[in-house]
């Protein structure tokens, strides 16, 4: 049971940071006309891989 | 200066630990909670703590510099003789006897087995050294970054050390924990993905493995192609000295396991730790060797920028930021493991021991609260007062540490496993080892063999001298009672007559069995150090 409220606060952290990640790159490819996706790809990627991390955490 | 979507996810990556910390308070109800981890850590959590604990800003940073400039041999002091044996030493003869005395410091168990004096001395011994590490810690995590994102030092300081401070005086050890695996696994993916861009830049492997001389692959080095502190022997056996003294005796390492929920998922913790560590300690490596092909001009002026440099010139916007977070995620591991053990050793064996005997615990548990307060001001001020002025006189102390960890190493493990051995020559023996690792590392090994020598070979001096003394003069003292030695020592209980060490649940038997991964981090060790010898 502890192992579970653990593992769900962690995996709650990681995805709260995974969508601040992907949320703020977002806004800043949206503001800045310069930046493509080809620039922010690699940000998107790690933002998903953090957040499927948590998800499994989440529902050990 | 960093783009501003960085700035944001730093800060709110500050902001996400601080909410567990508050998160975790509500379960610190008591000394084991505070200190201990209420004792219900699963053994996966503790295997991560423990390997991010280890790894800190300093290794981030020094690695990729030390491997840019002498190769992957340095890549040793994070695999198989430094980190894997020692672990692997840990869970098979050590852990064990931690467990069946129910200690909360190691300092308590020295106690236990000697007497008063020594468990004085291996506290007083723990501080000293531990304060100025910390110390260190924050310098290293503070001010290099602070270069990095272009805040004011006090700024990064205040942030780093802040936070970590803050969320060890709420969560206690619990929150460090959770914390360790929640920087863990991002520092793991900010890593991989470091590399990618690193080795695309340089043309792949086989750009890499083209543009760097031979010896720059190998992990096995003659003294001919290595130097004194990175040829074989130095590597394999003379960082035992080192690494055997952090994974079996040294508190702020041990006491992630006594966090574990019994003895057989602490002993998995450290052995499927060391596993972690390969693949991780690797990136960094191969890191540093793209550097090397990359930016020549920086490694000759300072290794230590080619992190930052790697880190800012090679990853977007946003991964730059968590590439930074990963950073500080490492220093703050670190910070926090010191604090958590530094403040447990003041409260139980300094403060609870000598001073205040019978308080509740919720006394104790405010006391090192309180403790963590105190160490962090005092961790501050040596780095940022004490630290510039006297960065070398540091260093000079850090070799002096060098050469009491492996005779404390010896103590113990004499105590463990000759049951004669008693407190009056162990506590000789551990000063004449100490003194005789320095004056020989100080005025003899230089002198008489400069080729040869390293400051490791100091550290199994003083070892083995310490054996001689305290199982010899042991001889000329009263023994110890059966009674007193029971489950302190090897083979003491009935358990470990019959040879039958208790095995986790049924059903989890597989994956929790530290034996089994045991053989695979040993398989995995070799099998690397024979690839990146003979076939690279």
């Amino acid at each position: 049971m502890e192992e579970l409220h653990q593992a769900k606060a962690l995996g709650i952290s990681l995805k709260a940071f995974a969508l601040l990640m992907i949320a703020v790159c977002l806004v800043y490819q949206m503001v800045t006309p310069s930046v493509q996706l080809a620039d922010t790809w690699f940000s998107y990627l790690v933002g998903a891989i953090l957040y499927a991390i948590g998800l499994v955490l989440t529902r050990l | 200066m960093l783009a501003w979507p960085d700035i944001v996810i730093i800060i709110g990556y500050f902001v996400i630990v601080l909410g567990l910390g508050a998160y975790f308070t509500r379960d610190i109800k008591s000394q084991k909670d505070f200190f201990l981890a209420g004792k219900k850590m699963p053994w996966w959590i503790a295997a991560c703590s423990l390997q991010a604990t280890d790894i800190g800003t300093e290794t981030y940073i020094g690695v990729t510099g030390v491997v840019a400039v002498t190769g992957l041999a340095w890549l040793n002091y994070d695999w198989l003789p430094a980190c894997a044996i020692p672990c692997i030493v840990s869970a098979w003869f050590f852990v064990s006897h931690y467990w069946k005395t129910g200690v909360y410091t190691i300092p308590e168990f020295i106690e236990k087995r000697y007497n008063r004096s020594m468990r004085a001395l291996w506290a007083v011994l723990f501080i000293i050294a531990r304060t100025l590490t910390l110390g260190v810690v924050i310098y290293t995590m503070a001010i290099p970054l602070s270069l990095i994102i272009g805040w004011p030092w006090w700024l990064s300081l205040l942030m780093t050390a802040g936070v970590a401070g803050m969320y060890c005086f709420l969560g206690g050890l619990t929150i460090e924990m959770v914390t360790d695996v929640f920087q863990f696994i991002i520092m793991t993916v900010c890593a991989v993905g470091l590399i990618f861009f690193a080795l695309q830049k340089v043309g792949g492997w086989s750009g890499l493995h083209s543009a760097l001389p031979r010896q720059m692959f190998h992990v096995v080095l003659s003294r001919a192609e290595g130097t004194a502190d990175t040829w074989w022997a130095a590597m394999f056996i003379g960082t035992l000295s080192l690494g055997l003294p952090y994974w079996c005796t040294d508190q702020n390492t041990l006491q992630r396991t006594f966090a574990c929920r019994s003895s057989a998922e602490s002993r998995t913790a450290l052995v499927f730790g060391s596993l972690l560590k390969y693949p991780m300690t690797f990136i960094w490596g191969l890191v540093g060797l793209c550097v090397a092909v990359l930016f020549p001009d920086i490694i000759a002026k300072n290794p230590d920028n080619a992190m930052p440099k790697v880190v800012t010139s090679l990853l977007p916007v946003g991964a730059t930021g968590a590439a930074i977070t990963a950073l500080y995620a490492a220093g703050m591991s670190s910070c926090d493991s010191l604090l958590a053990s530094m403040s447990a050793v003041l409260t139980r064996d300094i403060y609870q021991r000598f001073f205040v005997t019978n308080k509740q615990d919720a006394h104790y548990v405010w006391v090192g609260r309180i403790f963590v307060i105190l160490l962090l001001i005092c961790g501050t001020l040596f780095a940022t007062k004490v630290y510039p002025l006297f960065g070398s006189a540091y260093k000079a102390w850090q070799s002096v540490l060098s050469y009491i960890q492996f005779p404390l190493f010896a103590s113990l493990a004499i105590g463990i496993f000759h049951r004669r051995a008693t407190a009056l020559p162990a506590f000789i023996g551990l000063l004449a080892g100490s003194a005789s690792a320095f004056v020989l590392d100080r005025f003899v090994g230089p002198v008489l063999t400069p080729y040869w020598w390293s400051f490791v070979w100091a550290g199994w001096a003083g070892g083995i001298l310490t054996a001689i003394i305290t199982v010899g003069g042991s001889h000329f003292t009263q023994p110890y009672s059966k009674e007193k030695l029971k489950g302190l020592c090897w083979k003491t209980t009935e358990e470990d007559k019959a040879g039958k060490p208790k095995l986790p649940p049924a059903g989890r038997a597989g994956i929790m069995d530290w034996r089994i991964w045991s053989i695979v981090s040993l398989a995995v060790g070799i099998s690397l150090t024979l690839i990146f010898w003979l076939v690279l």
